[in-house]
């Protein structure tokens, strides 16, 4: 009788056990499914990226020259002046530039918090710009180009990433090799 | 006794079949979701885009000579340079749209003609992938009734 008991008590102690690790299994799935819906939460600022860029272009000091973009047209010798004189374009494309008469507004998010990577396309692939297939430079010192030259997704170690396109003008100042073209901003959030 | 013994293993293998659930369960606690590594596009502003880039490129960023029968050219566009390289165009210093509408209001190409240049500037030089991304361009004025569709992804 008393280890009749016993056995019932053990088999009823199994069954809440059980049906505890079942609820746990269930809460746990339900917070890891709320936490990957986190990851298509985009900034709402992020859709200004194209606007900051060419608004802190004009901000940038005149005597570099490296204003490219301006109403969907890019200059191609300003934008090969920019190649050589910046190499991570965090700043540019997300933060605020200031030169000593003037500074812009920005877009309200951390340059720090982010990278990224500006490159152009056509039908044949990648345009190069002196040389690169992309400009920007990572947290980790690698440049966007040696990721895009490699076959790599710049992002692949950052909690999320976010590509945008703009169609503009590539103005060689030539009509026979000008063409409208894909420009491309990737976000890697850190 | 050897009722007892089978009713034993009965339950060793109960507690057997528990502790691994439980096991699992715990597994499950700590086991963290790979992400899938994939990058969104952001086409919000695509359309405004379009619109945006072909009423900031004039005729003459891509053609040579515009309004001429002789000696006009684009030459990376020859489906454009069929309706720019004729002496019918009367404003030969305009955008792209702008050329578009006198093209259309003044009947110089029919739709698809107006279909295969869209198709030209933004589909065939990979400037959108329209495997990723379908667009139409729609048009409308005062002197049409119905908004006349000049391109969609999705009616080749």
């Amino acid at each position: 009788m008393n280890k009749k008991g016993q056995l019932i008590t053990f088999d009823f102690s199994t069954s809440i056990i059980l049906l505890i690790m079942f609820t746990i299994i269930i809460v746990s799935v339900i917070i890891f499914s709320q936490k990957l819906d986190e990851t298509k939460y985009y900034e709402f600022e992020l859709e200004y990226v194209f606007d900051n860029f060419e608004n802190n272009l004009k901000y940038a000091d005149p005597i570099n020259n490296i204003a490219f973009i301006s109403n969907y047209r890019i200059d191609e010798d300003k934008l090969k002046n920019f190649a050589n004189q910046v190499t991570d374009i965090d700043s540019y494309v997300l933060g605020t530039i200031s030169n000593s008469t003037d500074s812009s507004h920005g877009i309200g998010l951390d340059e720090n918090a982010y990278d990224t990577c500006l490159y152009f396309r056509d039908e044949n692939g990648f345009i190069e710009i002196e040389g690169k297939k992309a400009l920007g430079e990572l947290k980790n010192g690698d440049t966007c180009h040696m990721y895009f030259d490699s076959g790599d997704n710049p992002c692949e170690n950052y909690k999320q990433a976010t590509s945008f396109i703009k169609p503009v003008l590539l103005d060689k100042h030539n009509v026979a090799e000008n063409k409208i073209i894909q420009m491309n901003l990737v976000v890697c959030k850190i | 006794m050897k009722k007892i013994r089978k009713k034993g293993y009965v339950y060793v293998l109960d507690v057997i079949i528990a502790a691994l659930l439980l096991l699992v369960g715990l597994a499950l606690l700590f086991y963290g979701y790979p992400q899938k590594d994939y990058t969104p596009y952001f086409t919000d502003r695509l359309s405004e885009d379009i619109v945006g880039v072909l009423s900031e490129t004039q005729i003459t960023d891509l053609c040579d000579n515009p309004g001429q029968n002789i000696g006009c050219s684009c030459p990376n566009y020859p489906e454009l340079r069929d309706i720019v390289c004729t002496n019918l165009l009367h404003d030969t210093d305009a955008s792209l749209l702008s050329l578009f509408s006198e093209t259309i209001e003044r009947g110089y190409a029919g739709e698809d003609k107006m279909k295969a240049i869209i198709k030209e500037i933004f589909v065939d030089k990979g400037v959108i992938d329209e495997k990723r991304f379908g667009f139409s361009i729609i048009y409308t004025s005062p002197s049409i009734t119905n908004p006349s569709e000049l391109y969609n992804t999705e009616n080749p």
